[in-house]
């Protein structure tokens, strides 16, 4: 893979640069840290707590209600692939294109640098987001997550990075301008460029365009949540239109004494381990099947919430209870894992890694995440994947404590 | 009898895919097992006869993807076995004989118990697509797919899905499946496609010292299209109320007098409505009105229909079908249209240069033009160029409406 330049803006914007002339395109993606889960900050030594939907909310206001105009609109008019997307972690902006990469970072860094506040603005923005809110209500999985997230926690207000109806219907436009005000600073800003492009071109077009920008400064702090170690309620249990119960066990593990590198390791190790006990491969899965208690595959996610790793595995599944009982029984086995396939794995994440370079997705997207969030700011390279031990595996998984879960059982409808 | 084999050498990507392909012709009766042979064959083989043997043996060949897929135009079918591996000079390690090797036991090996498939694998294929057939009506987007064909078909052609066909699954058996394969597969030779980072002899003497079959199927391109035509005198309007969170007006068009040679000026009305450089429906619809989230419009010109589907409130679906009908009413003004065709033929001239950054477009590509499924890429162009306002007036004056369907959520009670 080519190396990945950084620059810092004085305004504090950092800026990332990977270059492949072997592409036509160029790919450049806008990241703001800011995401469903960032509901409390202190905003010039204020205290404001925000309702679940306002970092969606927010995404759909700049794209749709800025100086420059409705720019995904914009931007695909000039024949670019566009789109904004909110997760956990992050807000995201971004483009592709072949022609006009100049114009695209001008519409889009002003376009984000200047949204116009208004009541009426609010509502126009509001309203087809209510739409989309009534299309996720049909997901099965929709009211799955809210309950396991409730479960979880007892101070993190986190639910739904897009919301419920009511909530989104009562965000204020002060909210919304407080809310803007605090993240939307460019010491919380990155932007990624990636492809065919002239560094040194497009890096003085940048820095001419923050020239034109005015951009208020503010302090932000957000405040650590205390939270407690131990989930909020053990089972949640509830009838849905599934046809198929579905069940899942989330584990709430203190992730707190990891530093980034740790984290960016944890990961893979943690993707490896739960690959290897409940993948379509694993002995486990095996059983299962062939006792008719699921048919389909055990899924399993990770993520970092608070200063906690929350570890998701589940299934659609005939006899929940029994599903739930054998992934607990397997969580801590990591000796059942042999040198033989822990090896297998390490190969196969060397070829992942190796070949993120075909598409320029692929070698951005595992950085953002890497930055946002586990605070680790640089690309999984070849040596990493190479540095994977199976004694250093073995410790790392031992180490986690899985005595703090929650049980989520999602029963089938009639 | 030598195979046939298309090879695109290039040193532009990390990875290098294949696509082993065996065409057939698609009947009625055979739906179920179209869909279940590929599942079949995707996850285990007569060396490898269990998941974990066989992901083990993908890891240690440098697969990083293989999968088996089948694909229906018209009446024409093709099962098609992709894998997509290393460029062995990133891993410095030459396995692209271990490669071919692999593919020969998936393509011609399957794992087989008592003259058929392995009964248990085939019973929890069956159970998952009942599963994601009933996951599926669940949701609006996922019923109006299920609900659509059989309301609009009137020849039995374009309901040819899994959805409107589950009965068969249970007349598949593990031997009558081993049959199918054994007519399509087990006797013939596939067109093989590759494309990456290899010397065309050295991929040519691999495949030709592992793949000796002598059949190749020939299949007619006449086939490729099964345009309905338009039969009633009015057209039909179904209201529906369903436990859905959200509603949905859905208009399913055909077209009078439907030719091969239309098909391109219908995909650009498509992208005239939806498209990222015109999209009509959403400026009309969302951006001026605020009426909904997402609409859609669905060209399935294979079959000569057409669907404009908008997501909204249930009081307001009547008005999103009259913004819906001024977006096509719209299509007929050459001074709208004019200045978005230039820009869309632009777009594609873009899109076309920006897809040789995707080996899987232009493997598709490979595959669509050997099969004549498209034609080639100048010949597409002049196509294209040639579309103007007075075409695309003259085939949407040839969509007659066909079928109106509302689907209203329910009242909470």
């Amino acid at each position: 893979m080519n190396k990945i330049d950084v620059e810092t803006l004085d305004n504090g914007l950092k800026i990332y640069f990977y270059k492949d002339n072997r592409k036509h395109s160029t790919y450049v993606n806008f990241v703001t840290k800011f995401g469903g889960i960032h509901q409390n900050f202190k905003l010039d030594n204020k205290d404001y707590t925000i309702k679940n939907g306002m970092a969606h909310l927010l995404e759909h206001y700049i794209c749709e209600a800025n100086e420059q105009g409705e720019f995904i609109n914009l931007l695909g008019k000039n024949h670019m692939f566009t789109n904004a997307t909110t997760s956990l972690h992050k807000t995201c902006f971004y483009f592709m294109t072949s022609t006009n990469l100049e114009y695209g970072l001008e519409v889009l860094i002003k376009g984000i640098n200047s949204p116009i506040f208004s009541e009426e603005k609010l509502k126009k923005v509001k309203a087809p987001i209510y739409q989309e809110l009534k299309m996720h209500e049909d997901d099965i999985f929709y009211s799955f997550n809210h309950r396991t997230y409730d479960a979880l926690f007892h101070n993190v207000p986190f639910k739904d990075v897009g919301g419920f109806k009511e909530e989104v219907n009562n965000i204020t436009l002060d909210e919304v301008i407080n809310t803007y005000k605090a993240f939307y600073q460019p010491t919380n800003q990155m932007l990624f460029i990636a492809g065919k492009f002239d560094k040194d071109k497009i890096l003085k077009l940048i820095m001419d365009i923050y020239k034109d920008i005015k951009i208020e400064k503010h302090n932000t702090v957000i405040p650590y949540i205390d939270e407690p170690l131990e989930v909020k309620k053990k089972k949640s249990v509830f009838k849905s239109k599934a046809v198929l119960d579905y069940a899942s066990i989330s584990y709430k593990i203190d992730a707190s004494s990891f530093n980034p590198k740790e984290l960016q390791m944890l990961d893979f190790y943690l993707n490896g381990f739960l690959k290897m006990t409940y993948s379509i491969t694993s002995e486990l899965y095996k059983e299962l099947v062939h006792n008719k208690i699921i048919d389909t595959g055990i899924s399993h996610y990770h993520t970092l919430i608070n200063k906690f790793c929350i570890l998701d595995i589940g299934a659609f599944t005939y006899n929940a209870d029994v599903l739930i009982q054998k992934i607990h029984e397997n969580i801590s086995k990591v000796e059942n894992i042999s040198l033989e396939d822990f090896e297998l794995y390490k190969k196969e994440m060397i070829t992942k890694v190796a070949i993120r370079p075909e598409k320029l997705t692929s070698v951005i997207t595992p950085l953002i995440d890497n930055i946002t969030v586990i605070d680790y700011p640089q690309p999984d390279t070849l040596e990493d994947m190479l540095s994977l031990n199976y004694e250093e595996f073995k410790k790392l998984m031992k180490k986690l404590d899985t005595s703090n879960y929650t049980v989520t059982i999602m029963k089938k409808g009639e | 009898m030598k195979n046939k084999i298309i090879i695109k050498s290039t040193k532009k990507f990390e990875t290098i895919s294949f696509r082993l392909v065996f065409p057939f012709e698609e009947k009625e009766e055979d739906i179920a097992k179209i869909r279940l042979l590929p599942q079949m064959l995707s996850f285990m083989n007569s060396k490898y006869p269990t998941e974990e043997a066989f992901k083990k043996a993908k890891l240690e060949n440098y697969i990083v993807g293989y999968d088996t897929q089948y694909a229906i135009l018209g009446t024409s079918g093709f099962i098609m076995f992709n894998l997509m591996t290393v460029d062995p000079k990133l891993i410095k390690d030459n396995n692209l004989e271990n490669i071919v090797a692999f593919l020969e036991e998936c393509v011609y090996h399957p794992k087989l118990i008592e003259g058929g498939f392995d009964k248990f694998e085939l019973e929890r294929e069956k159970e998952i697509i009942r599963t994601n057939v009933n996951n599926k009506e669940k949701y609006l987007a996922g019923y109006l797919d299920y609900k659509i064909p059989p309301l609009v078909d009137n020849e039995g052609i374009f309901q040819r899905g899994i959805y409107n066909h589950l009965e068969q699954l249970d007349e598949v058996t593990p031997q009558n499946l081993y049959t199918f394969y054994q007519n399509i597969v087990e006797e013939a030779s596939p067109y093989i496609f590759v494309i990456g980072n290899v010397k065309e002899d050295e991929i040519t003497s691999l495949f030709n010292k592992y793949f000796k079959k002598n059949k190749q199927v020939k299949i007619s391109q006449k086939n490729y299209n099964c345009f309905l035509k338009p039969y009633r005198k009015t057209p039909q309007v179904i209201v529906e109320e369903k436990n859905f969170k959200e509603s949905a007006v859905a208009l399913i068009y055909k077209f009078k007098d439907l030719k091969k040679e239309d098909k391109p000026v219908i995909s650009m009305v498509r992208k005239l409505l939806s498209s990222e450089v015109s999209n009509i429906l959403f400026n009309k619809l969302r951006t001026e009105e605020g009426l909904v989230y997402t609409a859609d419009a669905i060209n399935n010109s294979r079959y000569g229909l057409f669907e404009i589907i908008a997501y909204t409130d249930k009081d307001k679906l009547e008005y999103a079908k009259e913004k819906m009908l001024e977006c096509l009413e719209d299509l007929k003004n050459p001074e709208i249209v004019t200045p978005l065709l230039e820009e869309l033929i632009k777009d594609y001239l873009i899109a076309k240069k920006e897809s040789k950054d995707y080996k899987g477009y232009i493997l598709d590509d490979m595959m669509d033009e050997y099969f004549e499924i498209i034609k080639p890429e100048k010949a597409r162009l002049n196509q294209i160029k040639k579309i103007n306002a007075k075409a695309i007036k003259d085939i949407v004056s040839r969509m007659e409406l066909d079928t109106c369907l509302y689907v209203k959520e329910k009242d909470d009670e």
